[in-house]
C-alpha cells in the first residue's frame, strides 16, 4: 500500500512538473510504463501491429500538447479514455465499421472509479445482503458469479464446468456483477 | 489491486500461454473486470500475442522522440523566456560598455598627470626650502658639472639679495671648450639683477652637456 501511494504521488508530481516545464523526459517517464497496455489496447481496436505501433507514438505526440493544457487527476483512467478514443477515431477515419462491443465497455468505464468502494465496503460488510441479491439473478449469471467470485474459478474452468462458451461466461459475469451491484445499492438505500 | 505495469505485461503473456494456475487466472480475470484498460490490452494481445521485441522497439522510438526535444525547442526562437534573457544580456553589455569607457577616461587623466609629473621631475628642483633659484629653460641646455642642487646652493650662498630684491632673470650663454660660460646675454630681468647673475655665473662652476645654455634665476 505504501508503495502504491508513493507511486501515485510521483505520477501526480510528474504531471504537475510536466505541465509547467514541458520537459519531454518527464512525459516519457509518465508514459513509458503504460506503453504495453496502450499497445495491447491499440491491437484490440486497430488489429494491425504496424498501425498499433504508430498509434502508440501518435498518442504520445498528442499528449505533449494536451497535458500542458488539461488538469488530469487520475492519469491512468484519463489515458485509457484518451487512447481508446484515439483508436476509435482512427477506425472511423479508415472507414471500417465499428461493431466492436462498445456497450460491453461503457458500463465498465463507470466502475473504474467506483470499484474500490464495491470491493472493500460491499464485499466485507454486506455479505448477507449479497446472498439475498444473488438469489435474484438468473440461473446462468448466478452460477457463473458464484464460480468466479466464491470458488475463484477462471473463465476456462467455468466453461468446462458449465459447458457455456467463453464469451457467454464473460458476459454472464459482467452483467451479473452489474445487476448484483444495483440490487445491493437498492437494499442499502431501503 | 493495481500492479506495476511491467509486471502486468509478463502476467498477461503467462495468462495467454496458459502458464498460470486457475487461481492466478481468476485473479487476473477479476482484475480485468475492474480495469477496462487491462481488459482491452488482454483482448488485444489475445489475437496477436505478446511480442517483447515490438515493445522494446516502441520504447526505443519513444526515447528517440524525447531526444529530439532540444531541436524542437530551438525552433521557438522568441519565447518570453528567451526574450527576457536577451534583454538582460543587452543591459549587461551596455553597462559594461559604460563602465569600460569610465575606467578608460579615468586612466587617461591619470596618464596625463603622470606625464606632467615626469616633466616636473626633469626640472632641477633643489631640496632645502623647496624653491629653486636657478634652472635650465630648455632640455638642450648645458648643466653645471657639480649638478643643479649644488649649483643652487652655491647661488643661494653667494647672492647679495640686498642689491637685487625680488626679480626673475633669464640668461643665455655659450659654453667654452673648458666649460666656462662665455658671451652671456640676458632676455629678462632688471640691469642690477642681470649684472649680479652674470657675476655669479662667471665665478661659478664649469658647464657640461651642451655648448649652449639658457638659465632662469628666481630671486626672492
Amino acid at each position: 500500500m505504501v508503495f502504491k501511494r508513493t507511486y501515485r504521488q510521483s505520477e501526480a508530481d510528474l504531471l504537475i512538473q510536466y505541465k509547467s516545464t514541458g520537459d519531454l523526459n518527464l512525459l516519457g517517464t509518465l508514459y513509458e510504463p503504460y506503453m504495453p497496455l496502450i499497445y495491447g489496447l491499440c491491437l484490440r481496436y486497430l488489429k494491425e501491429e504496424s498501425k498499433s505501433e504508430d498509434a502508440v507514438m501518435q498518442i504520445f505526440e498528442q499528449l505533449i500538447k494536451k497535458l500542458r493544457i488539461h488538469e488530469v487527476s487520475n492519469f491512468k483512467s484519463w489515458l485509457y479514455s484518451f487512447a481508446r478514443n484515439y483508436c476509435l477515431m482512427e477506425l472511423r477515419a479508415s472507414g471500417k465499421n465499428i461493431t466492436i462491443s462498445i456497450d460491453e465497455n461503457t458500463f465498465m468505464e463507470n466502475e473504474l472509479t467506483e470499484h474500490q468502494s464495491f470491493e472493500h465496503d460491499m464485499l466485507e460488510t454486506k455479505l448477507s445482503s449479497m446472498e439475498k441479491c444473488l438469489e435474484h439473478l438468473n440461473n446462468e449469471q448466478k452460477k457463473c458469479i458464484k464460480l468466479f467470485y466464491l470458488d475463484q474459478k477462471c473463465y476456462k474452468d467455468i466453461c468446462e464446468i458449465t459447458g457455456y462458451d467463453i464469451s457467454k461466461v464473460k458476459s454472464y459475469i459482467q452483467n451479473g456483477k452489474r445487476n448484483l451491484k444495483i440490487c445491493m445499492e437498492k437494499n442499502g438505500d431501503g | 489491486m493495481e500492479m506495476d505495469n511491467t509486471y502486468n505485461i509478463i502476467r498477461i503473456q503467462q495468462y495467454l500461454r496458459g502458464e498460470l494456475t486457475p487461481e492466478e487466472m481468476n485473479q487476473l480475470e477479476r482484475q480485468a473486470l475492474e480495469d477496462p484498460f487491462l481488459n482491452d490490452a488482454i483482448e488485444g494481445y489475445a489475437v496477436k500475442g505478446v511480442s517483447h521485441t515490438k515493445l522494446t522497439l516502441l520504447q526505443q522510438r519513444l526515447q528517440d522522440r524525447i531526444a529530439q526535444q532540444p531541436q524542437e525547442r530551438s525552433r521557438m526562437l522568441f519565447n518570453s523566456q528567451r526574450l527576457g534573457i536577451a534583454a538582460v544580456a543587452c543591459l549587461l553589455f551596455i553597462l559594461s560598455c559604460v563602465l569600460f569607457w569610465m575606467i578608460n577616461t579615468r586612466d587617461a587623466k591619470k596618464n596625463q598627470g603622470q606625464v606632467a609629473l615626469e616633466l616636473n621631475t626633469s626640472e632641477p628642483i633643489p631640496s632645502g626650502n623647496g624653491l629653486f633659484i636657478a634652472r635650465k629653460l630648455t632640455n638642450q641646455s648645458a648643466s653645471p658639472v657639480i649638478g643643479w642642487e649644488a649649483f643652487n646652493t652655491y647661488i643661494k650662498k653667494n647672492t647679495r639679495t640686498a642689491i637685487i630684491g625680488k626679480d626673475v632673470v633669464v640668461l643665455s650663454f655659450e659654453v667654452s671648450e673648458k666649460g666656462r660660460p662665455i658671451n652671456i646675454t640676458s632676455s629678462k630681468g632688471k640691469p642690477a639683477s642681470v649684472k649680479e647673475a652674470k657675476i655669479l655665473l662667471e665665478k661659478g662652476p664649469t658647464w657640461t652637456g651642451s655648448n649652449r645654455a639658457e638659465i632662469e634665476f628666481v630671486f626672492e
